[in-house]
């Protein structure tokens, strides 16, 4: 397959070896790069890529409507995504990390939608999946379905004749999306030196701020009262001392991180636990809050998977409407704002108004491919 | 068993393990190794041990003589720590186990020739679906009532579970959803899912109009499908055999009504039709595949539940492979036995059909039958 990219292409997949290269053409390193105008440049432009990855799918359709063809701009584009990586991964935010991932893939996504079948093809092998009249090896299928979780892409559900696995034409752009989101999962996250993070340290806060003010337009400040049956089950069973199944150690943890609750108030939730450990709590909730820096995205599980580990208990009407405990929580607290305001005529932050509002409801539900890598906890008993 | 048919078996496995030459798995200082030693208290596991060289690891057998031998499916960078979290796991080999226990009751034979069959089919879809290399492919009798498949192939092996459980779902025919499976395009003639889905329906067709549904038939419903549908279909059963045998899947032969009455069939798990559908799936062990850190037998090693060779086997050997002859693992002198209990069955190609009481049977057997807690070492005769 022979193709070159144009300059435009490079700046518009900018996680290709190829685009990569292009940057190199500044001649000096990122770490020396941060301290030139260029390089300040880009890292507002890296700070103006994350709020994007923040606001959904407005902030992809803002990104891909700034793209330029001028060499200069272009890289540019390509300095930005290498320094958003830099800024979150210095940042040490899970969810972050897992915004900015799941941003880099659909604006790819969006941009492939618009390519013709060369571009496509091209994209495709360069993330290692080769696909030729619309058939793929078994191994790079695979690698990529797993981040799918419907249906169709289980490999049950497919023709596989002799490791080639059929897909069709509208699939090949999906199976790619999925494969640069497996891709940045991997990637994305870095280690960066401590000493280059405290060089970008105002960045570093005017992402993080950022990151807080959206928390607090989606789910306004953490209220106990809009908990879904569920997660108020569990704290129940931990106050009263019960030794709930890790599953549901998880599931709390990760709700809870989700909802905007610092680690310290995590941890006091924990803490009613009369045999509550410190160590131990700290380290587990650390773990799954992704401040220990290694490991998927956590995300609290579907209602689905809640059944299925058994901890979906107390179901109640709004339950039934809604398939994932965050949905839960973002409906019954903005019920009980509207209440309290209705009562008491107080102006609070309400989730309604607020400008940057993601339009997908179900927007924490619609991305879950998390929840298929989740992993059991260690088997240690088992021979064959 | 007794302390005397205790030590007399485990000076067998010792005299085994000196005189035999016991293979080492790829990477070996990588895994991690248990063992299971004959002992009268309770059974316990030995692990999280390494060994650098295959020779340590040799004269461990012969020293210890274990009635167990496992070593981890997974490489780790310290396979030896006490910690899972510690081992640092590089990665794992691809394995799938086929155990009789989960396949079919019986007699020990039955159940040996059955789990036989899901080896093949097995095998099957290993290489003319998922496209596996014979070369990478080493089959191995387990030594007890089935086989373990293990597959070495680089890119699989940092595979997690999600991946693995890819392959053992599609092994399995596990989570099957008719409007998918019946949307690609396939020959009538290839081996996949939407063809034996459809010949399972087929199947199932000509059962639903036969007399033993007449019973389920009395019901509201068949299987979770209204009885209103069942009929519409019953009606149609010629028409519906001949389109899907000719391979003819139009929208008129596969309608709403099929795809209704499949989603339900496919959703009642101990019903006839899953059964129809499991007998052309290979029945492998979920846990087994999807667990990256698992211990399985050491090829060559013995299995301490029956004496046997935990053995590996050549692809053309299979088809004439016949475990209770060509695994056996000790000497032909003759060794004097009580049997506790009634035994009937083969060993060694002769049938036996025995009461209690002393015996002179070979070592293999009588060894065979100490595993298996059917005689204790003999007095005299």
């Amino acid at each position: 397959m022979k193709i070159a990219l144009d300059v435009r292409d490079f700046g518009k997949y900018p996680f290709l070896k190829e685009s990569q290269a292009f940057l190199s053409e500044y001649k000096i390193p990122l770490d020396e790069l941060i301290r030139t105008d260029n390089g300040k440049i880009a890292l507002n432009h890296a700070v103006s890529r994350i709020k994007r990855a923040l606001s959904g799918h407005a902030g992809i359709v803002g990104s891909i409507a700034s793209l330029s063809n001028d060499t200069g701009r272009v890289r540019i584009e390509i300095a930005s995504y290498a320094f958003s990586r830099i800024l979150v991964s210095c940042a040490k935010d899970r969810y972050l990390i897992s915004r900015l991932t799941q941003f880099e893939a659909d604006r790819a996504y969006l941009l492939l939608l618009e390519e013709n079948d060369d571009i496509i093809e091209y994209v495709a092998s360069r993330m290692g999946l080769t696909i030729e009249q619309n058939e793929l090896q078994l191994i790079p299928y695979v690698e990529a379905a797993v981040q799918i979780s419907l249906p169709k892409w289980r490999l049950v559900n497919r023709s596989v004749i002799r490791g080639m696995v059929k897909i069709s034409n509208d699939e090949k752009i999906e199976l790619i999306r999925a494969k640069i989101l497996s891709f940045q999962r991997q990637n994305l996250h870095q280690a960066v030196p401590g000493s280059i993070c405290e060089e970008i340290l105002p960045f570093i806060a005017d992402v993080i701020k950022e990151h807080q003010e959206k928390i607090l337009e989606q789910f306004g400040s953490v209220d106990e009262t809009s908990y879904p049956p569920c997660m108020m089950a569990i704290i129940t069973a931990v106050t009263k001392g019960f030794n709930i199944p890790h599953t549901a150690r998880f599931a709390l943890t990760a709700f809870l991180h989700t909802i905007g609750l610092s680690l310290d108030g995590i941890i006091e939730v924990f803490s009613r636990a009369p045999d509550f450990s410190i160590e131990k709590t700290q380290y587990q909730v650390e773990h799954i809050s992704g401040r220990s820096g290694y490991g998927t995205d956590y995300t609290p599980p579907l209602c689905a998977t809640m059944q299925t580990y058994g901890i979906c208990t107390n179901k109640d009407s709004l339950c039934e409407k809604v398939n994932h405990p965050l949905t839960y929580y973002k409906i019954k607290k903005k019920e009980l704002i509207k209440k309290k305001g209705e009562k008491s005529g107080l102006r609070n932050v309400n989730p309604d108004s607020s400008p940057g509002k993601n339009t997908n409801e179900d927007d924490d539900s619609s991305d879950v491919t998390g929840t298929r890598s989740y992993k059991e906890g260690e088997n240690d008993d088992t021979k064959t | 068993m007794n302390r005397e048919t205790l030590e007399f078996t485990r000076e067998c496995f010792r005299n085994y393990y000196t005189n035999s030459n016991i293979l080492s798995p790829v990477s070996m200082e990588k895994r991690e190794w248990g063992f299971i030693f004959f002992d009268l208290d309770a059974v316990h596991m030995r692990r999280h041990i390494a060994f650098l060289r295959a020779e340590e690891f040799r004269s461990y057998l012969k020293n210890l003589a274990p009635a167990h031998v496992y070593y981890s499916t997974a490489y780790y960078g310290s396979p030896d720590a006490p910690q899972m979290k510690d081992k640092n796991w590089s990665g794992a080999d691809l394995v799938f186990d086929l155990d009789a226990d989960h396949i079919k009751r019986g007699s020990y034979e039955e159940m040996l020739l059955r789990v036989k069959e899901e080896l093949f089919k097995l095998l099957s879809m290993l290489t003319d679906e998922l496209g596996f290399s014979k070369k990478e492919i080493e089959i191995v009798f387990s030594g007890g009532r089935g086989y373990h498949i293990h597959i070495r192939n680089a890119a699989v092996y940092r595979w997690g579970s999600s991946e693995r459980r890819e392959l053992i779902d599609y092994i399995c025919g596990t989570g099957l959803e008719p409007s998918a499976v019946l949307k690609f395009q396939s020959d009538f003639k290839e081996n996949n899912w939407k063809n034996r889905m459809l010949d399972s329906l087929m199947e199932y067709l000509v059962w639903l109009d036969g007399p033993d549904s007449k019973q389920a038939e009395s019901s509201k419903s068949i299987e979770g499908v209204p009885k209103k549908i069942v009929e519409k279909i019953l009606e149609k059963k010629d028409f519906l055999i001949e389109k899907i045998s000719l391979g003819e899947l139009s929208e008129k032969v596969i309608d709403n009504d099929v795809k209704t009455i499949l989603n339900a069939l496919l959703t009642k798990k101990d019903g006839n039709f899953q059964k129809i559908l499991n007998e052309r799936a290979a029945r492998a062990d979920e846990p087994v595949t999807t667990d990256t850190k698992r211990l399985i037998r050491l090829p060559s090693s013995l299995h301490g539940g029956t004496g046997l060779q935990v053995m590996k086997l050549e692809w053309d050997k299979i088809q004439e492979f016949r475990p209770l002859t060509d695994a056996t693992a000790f000497e032909d002198r003759e060794v004097r036995v009580e049997l506790i209990k009634p035994f009937s069955g083969t060993f060694s190609d002769n049938s036996y059909d025995i009461k209690k009481g002393p015996y002179r049977v070979s070592e293999s057997m009588a060894v065979f039958l100490f595993c298996r807690g059917y005689a204790e070492l003999g007095g005299s005769i």
